[in-house]
């Protein structure tokens, strides 16, 4: 189990839960459940913002956002 | 009259459906004490009418933000205006899942519903197919087909709301309540909620009843309480429902939905370019240098033509009518008004065409990722540097685009900064001004030494702008988004009708709301330039006209001449006077007082004021006021009176001043409130103040 700020883009996990509930009930609403594929696709210059899959769309998180998120 | 909510997800098709069904027939204004758009429109079909009402793109009924809350609170108040008869929900098939979540909870509330699936034409060539007969039995509730963009099955789904209007669907309950949820709303007064509320709609209400203000403060207090002694965990029972929720919706895709090869390979193509960590940025600034570029030079043509239909307007009526009060109050007042609100209808439809082009090709949430982390450091959004880059040709634009920021804090920080990023009004102030600060001839290496002084300035400007946002940040209330989380869609062809129809409504919404307050500014600016205390006018005039015939000057010279003693003898000039005890620590005298007086109608409006206090006659002519200028003694010093030290000094007040009625105007109708451009206006004009103050004291003792 890690975080999903340590796994290499493109590297394909399972979205394994939420660190932070309303983060969790965010995504959540958003159609990104536990048990969906996820992956980081790329990241801003900096590191500091996340373009991510799940879910089957894409999304923009910042880092300490996708840092909650819990992946295997 | 039936009442039709359309609800859906961003980025679902909503609004280009909304734009199909009330075609010109809409409003756009605000809902009430927020500054989120409320359109709302009228549909005529067979014998009935229909007000429909374009609900903000959210994804679920428990909000997280402004746009959220606006539609969550109306859907849980059947007393509400706003609250629909029926609601259309809207959805495209590419992420059904998340878009049934809430067609799921609007179900719950007990409101009557027609799906709608929009974009067919897309997601067939994705393979993608949608068993309809199944869906509309699996949700009881009609499904239709359209196409947004063609408006293929429009009339069908037209007719269906005319079916509705006697026969509402009857919606079925989706998710049964946790016992625990049962338990507490138990615990709440019967009475304490609207009687047409069904479980669901209660248990929001308790849930969210200290962001939503549904209930009286004393309900919302009781319920808080209520909450808290019985250690119920909303955000846990939210995410409960939300996962049961996904979980009977899972098998029902799974019996609707049929796939055929993987879709998105476009979208990934393109951002592989596009949202590259460094290609991604440059090809950013390049389209926003395209922007400022096509505001700034096409806006030139049509602008041009605005300002000699006034001018030419305003000579022949000159010729036609005696010279007569009426006969200046027509051409100075109120033409000169109504051409100062018109001449910027080029630029407002110029960048609001190409930035809802982005939007529709849903270019600007990959903006917003790009720039998140930087623009929050100063308390604003990847989307303010659209309104910043904008702000370079004009602020009043670039302030309207704000809009499209969702988070209040963030938007009225974008708005109140804005106006400090060099527009192309300043331009002709520094060309006057400049030269009095470097000679044109000097150069270091191969630069221009006036170039660097004006590249100087913008990057000062641009400095302004985000020390101005770190200065104001404190002071601004609310939240900046505590979180980014926003989908990044997939890129799709535009909608012209949408973007025409976006054009139309921010045009017509500046002309009728700013537009008044730049009228009305404008008369006054006229009064006080032509009339003045008593008679003192008319001797002026008298005075100045013997006093030319004793020189033997020209025609051409005398008017000059006069129209310079008149604007002394006028009200702004009593009060360029006035406040010149004020402004001569900034190194200003009167005559300079006047010009800053009658430079708030914009900026560039110094210029001609300088040329009829120094009786130039041509205005147009920037070098000419310039050598006039120059010529100026100051009678303190003896040396000339804009020297180094004075003009620095005006050029920072140039570029910090509130030196623009329209953007005032506008703030005020964007932030809906007269309490924030009054702000700005102080904190620039403060801030300018300071500025020039300190630099005139500093540079004049050297």
């Amino acid at each position: 189990m890690s975080q999903l700020i340590d796994v290499k883009p493109g590297e394909k996990k399972t979205l394994l839960g939420f660190e932070n509930p309303q983060i969790g009930l965010r995504l959540l609403s958003m159609g990104i459940q536990p048990g969906t594929e996820i992956w980081v696709r790329r990241t801003t210059f900096n590191g500091q913002t996340y373009y991510i899959h799940a879910g089957g769309k894409n999304i923009a998180v910042r880092k300490k956002e996708a840092a909650s998120i819990r992946v295997q | 009259m039936i009442k039709v909510a359309l609800a859906g997800n961003p980025n679902s098709g909503k609004t280009t459906l909304f734009n199909r069904l009330t075609g010109l027939q809409q409003k756009v204004g605000n809902f009430p004490g927020v500054t989120v758009d409320r359109k709302t429109g009228s549909l005529h079909h067979g014998e009935c009418e229909f007000r429909l009402i374009d609900l903000p793109g959210t994804y679920s009924l428990h909000p997280t933000s402004e746009d959220e809350r606006i539609t969550s609170s109306i859907l849980l108040q059947p007393d509400d205006v706003d609250y629909p008869d029926l609601v259309l929900y809207v959805l495209d098939v590419r992420s059904l899942e998340q878009q049934l979540l809430m067609l799921t909870q609007i179900l719950d509330l007990g409101l009557p519903v027609i799906l709608t699936v929009t974009m067919i034409d897309e997601w067939a060539a994705d393979g993608v197919g949608l068993k309809k007969e199944r869906l509309q039995q699996l949700l009881s509730c009609p499904v239709h087909f359209v196409s947004g963009k063609t408006g293929e099955n429009l009339d069908d789904l037209k007719n269906q709301l005319v079916q509705c209007s006697s026969d509402m669907p009857q919606p079925a309950p989706f998710y049964s309540l946790q016992q625990q949820e049962h338990f507490i709303l138990d615990q709440v007064p019967e009475d304490l909620f609207h009687p047409g509320l069904t479980p669901y709609g209660r248990l929001l209400t308790l849930e969210h009843a200290p962001e939503l203000k549904l209930l009286t403060g004393e309900h919302r207090e009781l319920c808080r309480q209520i909450v808290r002694d019985h250690e119920f965990n909303t955000i846990k029972s939210q995410v409960h429902e939300t996962m049961a929720r996904f979980d009977q919706i899972q098998p029902l895709i799974d019996k609707v939905v049929t796939r055929s090869g993987p879709a998105q390979s476009r979208t990934d193509k393109i951002d592989r370019v596009v949202s590259h960590p460094y290609i991604g940025p440059v090809i950013f600034v390049a389209v926003m240098l395209l922007i400022f570029q096509a505001i700034f030079s096409w806006a030139t043509y049509p602008m041009d033509g605005i300002e000699w239909i006034f001018a030419s307007l305003s000579s022949s009526v000159q010729n036609l009518l005696p010279d007569a009060w009426y006969t200046s109050l027509i051409t100075e007042g109120v033409l000169a008004g109504l051409g100062g609100v018109l001449v910027f209808i080029p630029q407002i439809a110029i960048l609001f065409l190409l930035l809802s082009l982005l939007e529709e090709v849903g270019y600007m949430s990959r903006a917003v990722y790009l720039f998140d982390k930087f623009m929050s450091r100063f308390g604003m959004n990847g989307r303010s540097v659209v309104a910043m880059v904008s702000g370079g040709a004009c602020a009043i634009p670039a302030i309207m685009s704000a809009r499209t920021i969702a988070n209040p804090k963030e938007r009225l920080l974008t708005i109140l900064v804005t106006p400090f990023i060099p527009c192309s009004a300043r331009i002709p102030v520094y060309i006057v001004l400049v030269g009095f600060v470097v000679p044109s001839e000097t150069y270091y290496g191969p630069f221009n030494a006036q170039g660097l002084v004006f590249m100087g300035l913008y990057v000062f400007g641009i400095a302004a702008a985000f020390g101005g946002a770190l200065l104001l940040r404190p002071f601004v209330s609310g939240q900046t988004s505590g979180f980014l989380m926003i989908e990044l869609p997939d890129y799709r062809p535009p909608s012209w009708s949408t973007i025409l129809l976006s054009v139309k409504n921010k045009v017509g919404a500046f002309i009728i709301e700013a537009g008044k307050i730049i009228f009305a500014i404008s008369i006054v600016l006229w009064f006080m330039a032509s009339y003045g205390p008593g008679n003192s006018i008319e001797q002026a005039t008298e005075a100045a006209a013997t006093e030319a015939q004793e020189m033997q000057w020209e025609p051409s010279r005398t008017d000059n001449f006069i129209a310079a003693k008149k604007i002394e003898a006028s009200y702004a000039g009593h009060l360029g006077k006035w406040i010149e005890p004020a402004i001569s620590p900034l190194g200003f005298d009167w005559k300079i007082g006047i010009a800053l007086l009658t430079s708030f109608a914009a900026r560039e409006v110094f210029v001609g004021t300088m040329a009829t206090i120094y009786s130039i006659g041509d205005t147009d002519d920037e070098l000419s006021v310039r050598d006039r200028m120059a010529k100026e003694i100051n009678p303190k010093t003896g040396g000339p009176r804009y020297d180094f030290a004075t003009s620095i000094s005006l050029l920072l007040f140039f570029a910090l001043a509130m030196q623009c009625m329209s953007t005032v105007a506008v703030v005020k109708k964007e932030t809906n409130s007269w309490k924030w451009p009054i702000l700005q206006f102080a904190f620039m004009t403060g801030l300018a103040y300071l500025a020039s103050l300190i630099a005139y004291q500093i540079l004049s003792q050297l």
